[in-house]
C-alpha cells in the first residue's frame, strides 16, 4: 500500500484504475490507446458514476498555466497529462523551488524531465527513482487498471556480465543507481 | 525514408498533435485505408461511417476521442512538409511509423528513445548517421541530448 494512493471507480462499468504515488514524482509512460489520457479527464472531472478516491486532491496543470499551478497549490496531487514543459530547466527548478508547497506530481508522458535544454545555459536535473516510473496493466476482464513498473531491472543479471569498472559521471543518485546495479566496481568520475 | 530529429522544435514541427489533429481534421480523412489502419492498429477502432468510430472500450466514438499517439501518425500521413512530434507516440505507433515512411519521406522529432522493431532504418537528422538498432538510436540520441 502506497502512502499516497489515487483510485478512480466506474460504478457502471466496474472498471478501475489504481495508481500508487510512492515518491513526489511518479511519471507514467506505455502505449498509445490504453487510456492514459482518459483517465486524467475522469480524475478531474469525474462524470456521473465515477469515483475518484484520493489522500490528496488532485489538480491538473497544462503547458500554459503549470508555473502558476507549482506555486500556488499545496499538500496536492498536481497531474501534468503530456506537457512538453516538464523536459525544461525551468519546471526543474521549479519543483526544487516549491517542495515546501508539499505536493505530488503524477506526469503522464515520455519526455525527459528537466532534462538540459539545449539552448540554455543553466540547467537544473531533476532525480527521481527509476521505480517511480510506471505503465499500466489491465486485468483480462479489462476492467481493473494498475501500475506496474516500467523498467523492470529483475532480469538484469549482471553477474553473467564480464565486467571489471563501471565509471559513472557523477557521486550522487547515478553513482547510488549504478552501485545498487553492478556493486563495488562503481566507481565515481567525482572522486578522481 | 524516416528521418529523426532529436533537437530543439522549430516552426515546422507540429509540437502539439492532439489540438491540430482536433481543429484542422476532415471528413474525407477517415475514407483512407492507410488512415483506417493506423485507427485500427493503436487505437483498436474502427471506422464505421464519416467520422464514426467505433471502439472497443467506448462504443461509438468522435475522432477526437482517439489517443494522442493515433491522431499524431495519422498527421505523419496526411502532412508532407511538416515534422511531427513523435514523443506524443507510445512504442505500438513504431510499426506504423515505418510503414509511413516506406511510402514518403517520414521526418519526425524524437525526445525520448522510442523502441523500433528491429532491424529498421532511419536516418537521424543532426548527424546524419543511418541507424538500423535500437543500440545504434540510442547513441545517436545520447550524442546530442546528453
Amino acid at each position: 500500500m502506497s502512502f499516497i494512493n489515487l483510485e478512480v471507480k466506474d460504478s457502471e462499468t466496474g472498471m478501475q484504475w489504481t495508481i500508487g504515488l510512492d515518491r513526489r514524482i511518479t511519471v507514467i509512460r506505455g502505449d498509445s490507446g490504453v487510456g492514459k489520457s482518459e483517465l486524467v479527464s475522469l480524475i478531474i472531472n469525474p462524470p456521473l458514476g465515477v469515483d475518484v478516491y484520493s489522500t490528496l486532491p488532485c489538480i491538473a496543470a497544462d503547458n500554459n498555466n503549470w508555473n502558476v499551478i507549482l506555486e500556488g497549490t499545496e499538500d496536492s496531487i498536481i497531474i501534468l497529462d503530456d506537457v512538453e514543459a516538464v523536459s525544461s530547466s525551468a519546471f526543474a527548478k521549479k519543483i526544487k523551488d516549491t517542495v515546501k508547497n508539499r505536493n505530488y506530481f503524477l506526469i503522464i508522458g515520455r519526455e525527459q524531465i528537466g532534462e538540459q535544454s539545449l539552448n540554455e545555459d543553466n540547467f537544473y536535473r531533476l532525480s527521481y527513482s527509476v521505480d517511480s516510473v510506471l505503465k499500466f496493466v489491465i486485468s483480462d476482464d479489462g476492467k481493473m487498471h494498475y501500475t506496474v513498473p516500467f523498467f523492470d531491472l529483475r532480469g538484469v543479471r549482471t553477474s553473467d556480465m564480464n565486467i571489471k569498472t563501471v565509471l559513472v559521471e557523477d557521486s550522487a543518485d547515478g553513482f547510488k543507481f549504478f552501485n545498487h546495479l553492478f556493486g563495488d566496481c562503481v566507481v565515481s568520475a567525482k572522486k578522481w | 525514408m524516416l528521418y529523426i530529429s532529436v533537437g530543439q522544435f522549430d516552426k515546422e514541427c507540429i509540437v502539439n498533435p492532439k489540438e491540430t489533429f482536433n481543429y484542422r481534421k476532415k471528413a474525407e480523412w477517415f475514407q483512407r485505408e492507410d488512415v483506417r489502419r493506423v485507427i485500427r492498429n493503436i487505437d483498436k477502432t474502427e471506422v464505421i461511417d464519416g467520422e464514426c468510430l467505433r471502439s472497443p472500450v467506448f462504443g461509438t466514438i468522435s475522432p477526437e476521442r482517439l489517443s494522442t499517439g493515433c491522431k499524431a501518425v495519422i498527421l505523419m500521413i496526411m502532412y508532407d512538409k511538416y515534422k511531427v512530434y513523435a514523443t506524443k507516440c507510445g512504442d505500438n505507433c513504431a510499426p506504423d511509423i515505418l510503414e509511413i515512411a516506406k511510402t514518403k519521406d517520414l521526418v519526425i522529432v524524437l525526445h525520448h528513445i522510442m523502441r523500433f522493431p528491429e532491424p529498421f532504418e532511419a536516418v537521424v537528422v543532426e548527424s546524419g548517421v543511418t541507424v538500423h538498432t535500437l543500440g545504434e538510436f540510442v547513441d545517436e540520441f545520447y550524442k546530442f541530448r546528453g
